[in-house]
């Protein structure tokens, strides 16, 4: 069991975003509308833990991510970083707090540099930090390739990005994100564009290094099978909030919130063919510019009651540790 | 009798880095009113299938032997004029990205009718009534003729392509990763309005997807291909129950259930392989645990089991 | 291969150079040897060149015969040896014009881009205004401000050319602005200037080689229309579009050689600087032809 104290928490946490408007539209209106992304979330995520966000297109589970490790600046509500208010340090103090907190990105394509060695994109944050340079640099950087397997790690220290394959690449991103051994790490996404047969791969570094490192992750996925696997906690995010939060074996063997339970029925199985009674909901995610009004799931939910379009239920704990936010509790 | 007949087919790309043998020798069938689930992962050479079903294997590709035979016509042999009037009327396509596949500048209702005209000799109404007949059959409702692509959602869009697909009553419907780019619950609805249209409409449906849960939903068949072969082919409840392949039973093992039996997931050690210079005698010798000798030197012979198409050295002994 | 950044990517280059086939790369090396022609005969010019350019040596207007090669001009001057003197102004000016433009276009490209807002809006502007004028009016215009004179005249074209840079460098750098590495970059700590230096930089330099030599191109070609006009370089300088205007008075008379030379110099290194240029784009960036 992960160590109880919290290293990071929000409270009440928001983002949005303006919509971009076209010159005559603004000229014409005055009114500006707004992505709510992140529309007041309250996480508490426990030191050393595996914490799985999880959610469909729009959810703002990515905004969260990024909100987490500050390359976004909340619009509202406050973060904390092991009891500190980071919600809006700048400057030279959010450049220190980098050292702590670091993110892994979906696109392993993407997120390197194509004009930057291996080597060196990996060995870039200790210069930044001022942690170590030249040989004493480029000894830890050949250290960290070992450790993720990109061997023989003299060779690959020169490679550039092209020249690696997704998975290969996606461990120089792991690599460059924990060689500051940083508290907590986002990885938004980390395997969703990797081959299948190369996930478990990846999972497993994954896994090994936080045992190594005493890392905390913030683990963002829209596969909830994936999450069952990686997970100590699920949150369950709809529409900017969340909607269900609970341990992992809790949240699979008596999911409470019908989103979730609508999640977990629709995901394909490959098993042998059995009629199985899904729980659909009808439609899709609406737009997160004007939210439904109330709680966001109702215009969808088969178990809507009259209250639901009005108010908007407020996450509470229903059994210890096992919080949902819907009318029917 | 069956709808589709593919025999030893070879798709090969020639590039400027050597050849790439993208199918390499692949021979399947499809049956009316059957679902066939294709799978494989980056490049296995499945979509390069697809494609050439169509005729639209894009330069430097093309197809350097085997048949293709679709109701008894020979698809290798046809001009491009020839296969244009299969094209959409008797096997038509669903890609993977619906963003990108439809045309930004039309309506969906005057995409949907002119695709009926060009086919078909109709009047505009006509092809107006049939058109909204599609839309309403895969759950768009007509007030929503008009609408431009950029208008829809996603998963809506997806049904918008297969309105398109299904608007000729084709024989074969070939979905390229249809469920990929969309959301888990939309993706289940998708492959619910598949299952649906096909049992309605008796079409045959060649899912080919890199997800094998996804096709094995809807699938009666299974195959799945490793770069460029076939590497195993079966019933699909016989498939996920008792694998013969060692690929397949480790992709099978490496995508995590929600019911698992183990709590282990796995991966396959090494990597996909380079369809320029792929290895010698099975190509995946390299990442099978059970490899032998004889699986480095010589391609492994397709055996048929029972209906259970294996290819791979384990078989052949016993069924010589 | 993408691209070709200024410094570290010449291996890869070399590589890519090697799996070419001959019809890939002929426009290239075509232009190049007529670039290298011109360059050693500007660097030979005192070897080579049978007479001094700026004494007469023979009678006016004599026409090509033994003694000169390419006859003479009015004030009897060698036309061969004019020719071969030229080509060091002119290639000198277009480098030099050139590399001003990049330097100070692709800097401030680079620092628009990135900084944005007000700052990035105006300069954006003057430099569109500017862009907007024919390269041969503002040349003109600027050159007859500052006045005759080697180093005017180098700033003269090298002004007109800045906006070129500029444009090509901010709307790579606005572009490369949003990719993931950048965040990335951000998220490890990185401060403005390194992400600017190690992050941007490099990955918009790709299509600096080509514009480069089209830019020589047009800076051979501006050179000499400015000295055509009288606003270039001071009388004896051995300049090919002085000639071209000295001769040009002759032609009428039949006295064709004072002006067919100069003007098939101007021509070939022109024409050199842009085969060269139009091969290396088609090297660094082919056509997609392969899937």
């Amino acid at each position: 069991m992960p160590m109880n104290r919290t290293i990071i928490s929000t409270i009440n946490l928001t983002k949005y975003f303006p919509v971009q408007r076209g010159f005559l539209e603004r000229v014409i209106s005055r009114k500006i509308e707004y992505i709510r992304a992140v529309d007041g979330v309250d996480l508490e995520i426990r030191e050393e833990e595996t914490l799985a966000l999880v959610g469909e297109t729009g959810c703002g589970k990515t905004t969260t991510g990024r909100l987490l490790v500050r390359l976004l600046e909340p619009t509202g509500g406050d973060i904390f970083f092991r009891g500190r208010r980071i919600t809006h340090v700048k400057g030279e103090e959010l450049r220190k707090l980098r050292r702590h907190l670091q993110i892994i990105f979906q696109d392993p394509y993407a997120s390197l540099n194509p004009r930057m060695k291996i080597g060196d994109a990996i060995g870039h944050p200790l210069e930044i930090h001022d942690i170590a340079k030249g040989k004493e640099k480029r000894q830890m950087v050949l250290e960290m390739l070992e450790k993720v397997g990109l061997t023989p790690a003299e060779r690959y220290y020169e490679l550039y990005p092209h020249q690696l394959s997704g998975g290969e690449r996606q461990r120089v991103a792991i690599s460059r994100a924990m060689i500051l051994k940083p508290d907590f790490i986002v990885a938004d996404e980390p395997i969703s564009m990797i081959d299948v047969s190369l996930r478990a791969k990846i999972l497993e570094l994954m896994a090994d290094l936080k045992k190594e490192f005493h890392v905390t992750y913030l683990f963002i996925t829209h596969d909830l099978a994936t999450a069952k696997y990686v997970s100590d906690r699920i949150a369950v995010m709809y529409l900017g909030k969340i909607v269900e939060l609970a341990t992992t074996e809790e949240l699979f063997s008596n999911p409470l919130h019908p989103y979730v339970k609508a999640l977990i029925s629709a995901i394909p199985r490959p098993g042998p063919k059995v009629k199985r009674e899904r729980l659909l909901l009808k439609g899709e995610i609406p737009s997160p510019i004007n939210p439904p009004s109330g709680c966001r799931l109702h215009p969808r939910c088969p178990f809507k009651m009259q209250i639901c379009s009005k108010e908007e239920p407020k996450l509470l704990e229903k059994e210890r540790g096992h919080y949902v936010a819907c009318h029917l509790y | 009798m069956s709808l589709l007949n593919i025999n030893e087919l070879k798709v090969y790309y020639f590039t400027k880095r050597g050849v790439v043998r993208a199918v390499d020798g692949v021979s399947l069938s499809i049956s009316r009113g059957e679902v066939l689930g294709l799978v494989g992962e980056s490049g296995s050479g499945k979509s390069t299938l697809g494609i050439s079903l169509l005729g639209l294997i894009p330069p430097p590709g093309r197809i350097v032997g085997g048949s293709i035979v679709f109701d008894g016509v020979e698809l290798t042999k046809l001009s491009d004029d020839e296969f244009a009037k299969i094209r959409g009327k008797r096997i038509s396509m669903i890609f993977q990205d619906p963003m990108t596949s439809l045309n930004p500048l039309m309506k969906i209702g005057d995409h949907l009718m002119e695709t009926i005209m060009v086919h078909e000799n109709v009047s505009k109404n006509e092809a107006r009534e049939r058109s909204i007949k599609a839309l309403e059959e895969v759950g768009i409702p007509p007030e929503r003729f008009n609408d431009y692509p950029h208008q829809f959602s996603g998963g809506m869009r997806q049904r918008v392509m297969i309105a398109l697909a299904i608007l000729l009553n084709p024989d074969l419907i070939i979905a390229d990763e249809p469920t990929t780019a969309l959301d888990v619950i939309v993706q289940a609805q998708i492959i619910d309005l598949l299952d649906n249209l096909r049992k309605r409409h008796n079409m045959s449906i060649l899912l080919i997807s890199h997800d094998i849960g996804v096709v094995s939903e809807i699938a009666d068949k299974i195959a799945v291909m490793y770069a460029g072969h076939l590497v195993e082919m079966a019933d699909a409840n016989k498939i996920l129950e008792d694998p013969l392949h060692p690929y397949t039973s480790a992709l099978l093992r490496a995508v995590p259930l929600i019911e698992s039996k183990s709590e282990k997931l796995y991966y396959i050690p090494g990597s996909p392989p380079d369809l320029v210079k792929p290895p010698r005698g099975c190509r995946f010798h390299p990442r099978c645990p059970y490899a032998k000798d004889i699986c480095r030197t010589r391609e492994p012979r397709t055996v048929n089991i029972k209906d259970h198409i294996v290819k791979c050295w384990m078989y052949c002994d016993a069924y010589e | 291969m993408k691209g070709v950044s200024t410094s570290r990517t010449i291996i890869p280059l070399l590589r890519r150079i090697r799996r070419l086939d001959v019809s890939e790369y002929w426009i290239a090396i075509t232009g190049a040897a007529i670039i290298i022609i011109v360059s050693f005969m500007a660097i030979l010019a005192p070897v080579i060149a049978p007479y001094d350019p700026i004494e007469p040596v023979g009678g006016s207007l004599e026409p090509p015969n033994t003694r000169f090669l390419l006859g003479t001009d009015n004030v009897g001057r060698d036309i061969l040896s004019r020719i071969i003197y030229g080509s060091r102004i002119s290639l000198s000016i277009a480098f030099l014009a050139s590399i001003f433009s990049m330097i100070i276009g692709a800097s401030l490209g680079l620092l628009s881009g990135y900084i944005g807002g007000v700052f990035d809006t105006a300069l954006a502007l003057i430099m569109d205004s500017m862009y907007a004028f024919p390269s041969i009016i503002l040349a003109i215009a600027i050159a007859y401000v500052l006045g005759p004179g080697i180093l005017n005249v180098t700033i003269s074209i090298g002004i007109v050319y800045i906006p070129v840079y500029f444009r090509m460098i901010r709307s790579e750098v606005l572009s490369v602005k949003e990719s993931l590495y950048v965040e990335a970059a951000r998220a490890i700590g990185a401060s403005d200037r390194v992400i600017l230096l190690k992050y941007i930089l490099p990955n918009v330099t790709a299509s600096l080689p080509v514009v480069f030599s089209l830019n020589a191109t047009d800076a051979i070609l501006t050179e000499a229309a400015l000295s055509f006009l009288g606003l270039g370089l001071p009388a004896p300088t051995p300049d090919w579009g002085f000639d071209l205007r000295n001769g040009y008075h002759f032609i009428t008379a039949g006295y064709w050689w004072t002006v067919t030379f100069p003007g098939l110099m101007i021509i070939i290194t022109a024409l050199g600087f842009s085969l060269f240029s139009e091969g290396l784009n088609e090297i660094l960036n082919p056509r997609l032809r392969e899937v």
